[in-house]
């Protein structure tokens, strides 16, 4: 096939313009072959993910799951076919099948009912002549109950809606759930309405906006805030008990790891480490060197599909170089030097322990996560010698990494990186070496901790001074240090138990509960991280071990 | 079940990858084709009685689809297609030829896809399972309109080019 027919067709299923198809297609009978081939791809793709919908994490191990509305789907399913298409449109309304306490207005049981509400701890079952049920929880109002709608105006319902040719709408005063043949549940709150599916297929509009939510998500309309499909797994997490930690199966890295030399564990186990990436709401790994891993690409785990991708391919590599043959980063041991500079959307990235046997990698890179592009930045001013063992924090405040270099005390020096200004400069010459950094956002305090050391710099007010503020982790080196800005609290973890510094009074206090994972060997370093989103800390230790969460408590 | 409610389904699932595809053929919206690959399901089981079971059911099927293609459009659902007269004879035509040797190429398209490169799964995944838009694409994933698409083109290619190689071995 010639690339230009390969060109028209892509063309043609997205959607666009098809007059120099037409011509090709009606006069070339390959094209013609090629055309529906590609088009029964096209289609099969499509089967493919409906079928494994609300399964994101999937799709390396495709396999066939609940399908959302059809019918003719699975052979198991074909008396719901018949159903579905001898019913097709539904002309009666519910009856009543069970009642528990209280109801308005008084109704019986098999009663043909349109309006509903149960009374304090009330519940009813409703069911519609073919099968559909609506089961009202306490304190609940359904009204104008008709073949095709449900009016529900208070409270909460699950429904388990029988496939049907036209859907079956749910109207709340925040939005419409349009039902194809499903499990759902709906709760009306004072400003906001939540849809719960699982299994099948609803999709949720508000005004102008639409959003289809699969099995296995939620969304909520509320607001001007555009209606959104979120994992219930997602909200699993956000619902952690608190002081909890939280294993989550099938997300070890190994299945997307890529092939280079060496054993791609190094990408976290080679003193590596790691960023949030706010904006898209991921952790961003990307590590190895040393003689551990050759491979420089970056790994994402979305943290709404919550599946790791490989942002980028390992670049070919050259020997003794810290710039790969296609110009971007050799691999390295990336410590603590990695930090995301979130108005500039790109991963800050400096120092190391290359691959091989290169130079110490004293190149700032960036990495920009709209292209997935690294640049080189060369930028000017005072620039630190880089070691291994050093720090990085992005204060967003100001719009700087800063970065605490060490090792010996020679190159020793607290500097700060002007992303915008793109300049280096050196402010003291205090001394880091094996500690993590984190940046209270609240008080403009870089605190870093480890290897035996608490120590803070005041990075808003003034030249940066030294605060001591004792000792912790002593003999652990590298820990997950991140700050809670919700609950303004400095939290720790490097195995074992979570670690919890007030950093008003410098006291820390201990949380050991059962479930935390196997630290890494060598640091945990950044792949410790809070996530705002959803009011957690992430951390993950091993490519072959499973992502982990810890909700702190208040 | 009844035998002609078993013989329907039977003779529908082995139709329904071709009809969806040529459904797509006239309709470049992935929900709106569901839609209606939905309603000709429900029409075909409807007339099912009317079936002449010595014609090929795809080419029965098509016919069906093709009917309610025509009357999405006339409601303005479909959009701008290609495929009018003579050249829609050819595709069904075409579907009709390849029927006994598409289903072998879908069952190797799953065995691709998962070969499918880790950069390109995203969008993939976003394009079929939510029929999510181009240009909604490329907002999410932070990407440029054009580089969507062609990730989509280079995506696909490679599961074709992945599905021909099995299909000569």
């Amino acid at each position: 096939m010639t690339d230009d027919l390969q060109l028209l067709i892509s063309d043609y299923l997205n959607g666009e313009e098809v007059d120099a198809l037409r011509d090709r297609l009606a006069s070339d009978p390959k094209a013609l072959t090629e055309f529906v081939l590609a088009l029964d791809v096209h289609g099969e793709l499509r089967k493919i993910f409906l079928e494994g919908k609300g399964n994101a994490a999937a799709l390396k191990e495709i396999r066939l799951a609940k399908r959302w509305r059809w019918v003719a789907a699975a052979a198991v399913a074909a008396t719901a076919l018949v159903a579905w298409a001898l019913l097709g449109r539904s002309t009666s309304l519910p009856r009543v099948e069970s009642l528990a306490g209280n109801v308005r207005p008084a109704v019986a049981v098999g009663q043909e009912i349109s309006d509903l509400e149960t009374l304090g701890d009330g519940r009813a079952t409703l069911k519609y002549p073919d099968g559909t049920s609506l089961v009202l929880g306490p304190g609940t109002r359904v009204r104008e109950l008709a073949p095709n709608r449900v009016s529900l105006t208070r409270g909460s319902l699950a429904a388990e809606v029988t496939p049907r040719a036209d859907p079956l709408v749910f109207s709340t005063p925040h939005g419409d759930a349009k039902v194809l043949g499903t499990s759902l549940k709906l709760a009306v709150e004072k400003a906001s309405t939540r849809l719960e599916v699982t299994e099948g297929r609803v999709r949720l509009t508000r005004g102008g906006d639409a959003v289809d939510v699969a099995a296995g998500h939620f969304a909520v309309a509320a607001g001007d805030v555009k209606p959104e499909a979120k994992t219930l797994v997602a909200e699993r997490i956000r619902r952690l008990a608190p002081n909890a930690w939280l294993a989550l199966p099938g997300t070890k890295l190994r299945p997307v790891a890529a092939k280079a030399k060496g054993d791609p564990r190094g990408v976290m186990e080679s003193w590596s480490g790691a960023v949030l990436d706010t904006r898209r709401n991921r952790l961003v790994v990307w590590g190895g060197g040393h003689t551990n891993y050759y491979g420089n690409e970056v790994y994402a785990f979305d943290l709404a599909s919550l599946r790791w991708e490989r942002l980028t391919e390992p670049s070919p590599v050259t020997a003794g170089s810290q710039v790969c043959a296609d110009g971007t980063p050799s691999a390295r041991g990336t410590y603590n030097g990695l930090a995301y500079v979130a108005h500039a959307d790109r991963m800050f990235a400096l120092g190391g322990d290359p691959a091989g046997s290169g130079p110490t990698p004293d190149l700032l890179w960036t990495f920009d996560f709209a292209d997935h592009a690294w640049e080189n930045r060369q930028p000017s001013g005072d620039r630190p010698p880089t070691w291994v063992g050093a720090l990085s924090a992005y204060d967003p405040a100001t719009r700087k990494v800063w970065w605490g270099e060490g090792r010996s005390p020679g190159i020793a020096g607290l500097y700060a990186y002007e992303v915008d200004a793109n300049r280096w400069v050196k402010h003291t010459a205090d001394f880091f070496y094996y500690q993590t950094g984190a940046l209270d956002t609240r008080r403009g305090l870089l605190v870093c901790a480890g290897d035996g050391k608490l120590f803070a710099h005041d990075v808003r007010k003034g030249a940066p001074i030294r605060q001591a503020w004792g000792e912790a982790f002593v003999g652990i080196s590298n820990p997950g240090f991140d700050y809670d800005a919700k609950k303004d609290r400095l939290v720790a973890w490097a195995g074992g138990p979570v670690r919890v510094l007030h950093p008003e009074t410098r006291a820390w206090t201990v949380i050991d509960a059962p479930g935390a994972p196997k630290p890494t060997p060598n640091g945990i370093f950044g792949r410790w991280r809070y996530v705002p989103s959803l009011d957690v800390f992430v951390v993950v230790t091993d490519i072959d071990d499973d992502v982990h969460f810890f909700k702190l408590g208040d | 079940m009844a035998a002609d409610q078993r013989e329907y389904l039977k003779r529908f699932l082995s139709a329904e990858s071709s009809l969806r595809g040529y459904i797509l053929a006239h309709v470049r919206e992935l929900d709106v084709a569901e839609d209606l690959l939905q309603q000709t399901a429900l029409v075909l089981w409807q007339k099912f009685a009317q079936y002449d079971p010595a014609r090929p059911f795809l080419a029965w099927a098509l016919g069906i689809a093709r009917l309610e293609i025509l009357n999405a459009a006339k409601r303005g659902r479909p959009g701008r297609s290609l495929v009018e007269g003579d050249l829609d004879r050819l595709i069904v035509g075409e579907y009709l030829r390849l029927e006994s040797e598409l289903p072998r190429r879908r069952q190797l398209l799953r065995h691709c896809l998962k070969h499918l490169p880790a950069s390109m799964v995203e969008t993939v995944r976003l394009r079929y399972e939510h029929g999510t838009r181009l240009d909604q694409i490329a907002s999410r994933l932070g990407k440029s309109l054009a580089a969507v698409k062609v990730t989509l083109h280079r995506a696909r290619l490679a599961l074709q080019d992945c599905v021909r190689m099995k299909v000569s071995t």
